[in-house]
């Protein structure tokens, strides 16, 4: 397929926890592996942002870490633009980051306080030994500046990171990727330290970005509610492995797997009335860990609707059911029903 | 429903070298029985000032200027610290601060950590301490076992029921919850949300809840005070702000625009331009003036008051007496 970007097949990453010397000794005290990533397979399309959903320790920032080859995957491939990079030598990985690039978490942590804005966004240039004259490098760094909205350039360039705001910084922190024309970007929670008030802006700026260059994103993140304005498709995490996939109003307004509609009825709503009531969570407890996943479907601990066959029976693959839309969940169908028998009732 | 706390033009201001940060800038504000007041707004208003002030520890180099905390009709600005200690924090007055789950010492037992807390405040001898300690466990849904447990044994959602338990023990009549469940995944969120909602009725509690979320406020505030640069510019009740009618404040109502939500379909977010002023030299007229949309020349000249739109509902913006 010549309209994907990156794909992902059948991705693992194991974990080996630590062992003392006399514990590797003794073969009882034999520590499991822990399996943040166990088997996962998508695409992302060239010009699309793509949504990866999921709680804390489900391995969604794993997998971007694996995207951008920081880790090294246990199994499985990452194909992009058609080319196999699971394994690259450090020439090749170093032309490969210059077209994937990240953008972190922590605006406030992934700068030098002692660069200016100019060093700042000067420096991949460098690492990356692009050959340019004093001019033209600033002539980038204006241009990058003005993609990302930092009016005028001169004065930003100028400026120290801590004269900037959060937002100012995740600004910052865009151009610096854009500096060096990536072809996509993984943005790990990129607006989550980031002001309410101003969180929207941050996220038409990058679609804005998006879209006028033709990127694809990664957008890493565990708040559905921005990503329904912001991400084409979405796929559901839950504890290394992709639970439903497709596209965003569908996952959102008809979300089939039980970990989506409970990810979905936690979202709070800014409407009045609902002070009185204890909102009923159609799920149990907390996340278990990775290093002890569940046997069967690895959400029947959690689930309201676990049947035995669920405990018992292999775990259920993506299935597809509609245009794009896949879900591993073997009671979806009735699961479905029911909801509607509760809404209408 | 009688008044528990009353704050009557509080002024807390950050003394600095470069002059003084008016972080609380003539507050008042009344809290009832039994009632959950919400506190919003965005980062540096001064929701956090305003909490560590009422439990009578505003963070140096911070100084009440004037104003007064009434609890139950004693104004605890004055009182020695030892007095404070003995009979207002933590006794009636406790906080769960923000990202205190993240400041349990890691070299000590849940249970130990816990022990500190009630050795403290009180004199109980350590059986009672103890049985104490596993009773309020049970309170936030956790197993007795945990005390023996380090904190980084626990899950997020576990950490932050202990720092609530921990702000329980001592049958405090209020409780400020600073931002309680920001580092929080949406599902942990709606369960602590739920506990406190539990916790409330079982033990008759009022709660100040401090969050930049609107959304979240809707969940479990009975009366929201927005604040703004140091000063509420809005006070209502939940059906207010959020029913049909909608917020009286410009602010308040850009701030509701800003929340995403996850079902009413929209083209665009909304968002408000610009940064909170300095809050040294805070702009002439009304603070907001500068980043509101319906700001008219009054606005850049005077300082609205906050007066009553609607029973019980206050608003500070020169719109409401434009006509």
């Amino acid at each position: 397929m010549t309209d994907t970007i990156l794909s992902v097949k059948n991705l693992k990453k194991y974990f080996e926890p630590h062992q003392s010397f006399t514990q590797s000794i003794a073969r009882s005290g034999q520590k499991k592996p822990i399996k943040a990533i166990d088997g996962i397979s998508f695409d992302i399309r060239r010009g699309e942002i793509f949504g990866l959903i999921g709680e804390s320790g489900s391995g969604k920032t794993t997998t971007g870490k694996l995207v951008m080859k920081l880790l090294e995957p246990t199994s499985g491939q990452i194909f992009f633009n058609g080319e196999d990079v699971t394994h690259l030598s450090k020439e090749k990985l170093k032309e490969y980051r210059r077209k994937v690039q990240m953008i972190f978490q922590d605006p406030y942590a992934s700068m030098n306080p002692r660069f200016k804005i100019k060093d700042v966004l000067e420096e991949p240039l460098i690492i990356h030994k692009v050959r340019a004259t004093i001019e033209e490098r600033t002539k980038m760094i204006v241009k990058a500046l003005e993609e990302v909205k930092l009016i005028p350039p001169d004065e930003f360039m100028g400026r120290w990171p801590h004269m900037l705001s959060g937002g100012q910084r995740q600004r910052v922190a865009t151009a610096r990727t854009l500096i060096l024309n990536p072809k996509m970007l993984v943005a790990d929670e990129p607006v989550s330290m980031i002001d309410l008030s101003t969180r929207a802006e941050i996220l038409h700026m990058m679609k804005d970005v998006q879209k006028e260059l033709g990127l694809s994103y990664l957008y890493i993140t565990h708040d559905l509610s921005t990503a329904r304005y912001f991400t084409d498709r979405i796929a559901v995490m839950y504890l290394g492995r992709i639970v439903e996939i497709g596209r965003a109003e569908d996952i959102i307004d008809n979300p089939l797997h039980p970990y989506t509609q409970a990810l979905i009825e936690a979202v709070p709503e800014p409407v009045t009335g609902k002070v009185e009531i204890i909102k009923e969570l159609p799920i149990y407890g907390e996340i278990p860990s990775p290093a002890n996943i569940p046997q069967g479907c690895r959400f029947h601990t959690r689930c309201p609707y676990a049947t035995d066959a669920c405990k018992n029976e292999p775990e259920p693959e993506l299935t597809l059911d509609g245009e794009e839309h896949y879900h591993a969940c073997r009671r979806a169908y009735e699961i479905q029903a029911e909801r509607k028998r509760k809404q209408a009732g | 429903m009688n008044s528990l706390l009353k704050v009557e033009n509080l002024q807390m201001h950050y003394v600095t070298s470069k002059g003084a940060v008016r972080a609380i800038d003539d507050i008042s504000f009344e809290l009832m029985r039994g009632e959950t007041i919400g506190l919003v707004g965005e980062s540096g208003c001064g929701k956090t000032s305003l909490g560590t002030s009422i439990l009578r520890m505003p963070t140096p180099p911070g100084r009440y200027i004037s104003g007064k905390i009434l609890v139950d009709g004693v104004d605890v600005i004055p009182l020695p610290e030892r007095e404070v200690r003995r009979n207002i924090r933590w006794q009636k007055i406790s906080m769960v601060f923000q990202g205190a789950m993240n400041c349990l010492t890691p070299v000590y037992t849940i249970g130990r950590q816990m022990m500190e807390t009630i050795n403290e405040h009180s004199d109980l001898p350590r059986p009672d301490a103890e049985n104490l300690i596993k009773e309020y466990l049970g309170y936030v849904g956790l197993a007795p076992e945990i005390v023996q447990r380090y904190p980084h044994e626990l899950s997020g959602g576990m950490k932050q029921r202990v720092v609530i338990a921990m702000a329980l023990f001592l049958r405090p009549e209020i409780v400020i919850l600073d931002e309680p469940t920001t580092a929080l995944d949406v599902i942990v969120q709606a369960q602590i949300i739920n506990l406190l909602k539990k916790l409330k009725q079982q033990f008759g509690l009022s709660f100040i809840f401090i969050t930049h979320d609107l959304a979240l406020e809707a969940e479990i505030s009975d009366r929201l005070c927005v604040m703004y640069a140091g000063k509420i510019v809005e006070i209502g009740s939940n059906a207010q702000i959020y029913g049909a009618q909608g917020p009286g404040h410009p602010y308040t109502e850009r701030l509701l625009g800003a929340t995403p939500r996850l079902f009413k379909k929209v083209e665009q977010l909304q968002f408000i331009p610009g940064t909170p002023p300095d809050l040294i030299a805070p702009p002439k007229g009304c603070r907001f003036s500068p980043r509101c949309n319906k700001a008219f020349d009054r606005c850049f000249q005077e300082e609205p008051p906050l007066v009553e739109i609607e029973p019980g509902h206050m608003s500070a913006c020169w719109l409401h007496q434009r006509g």
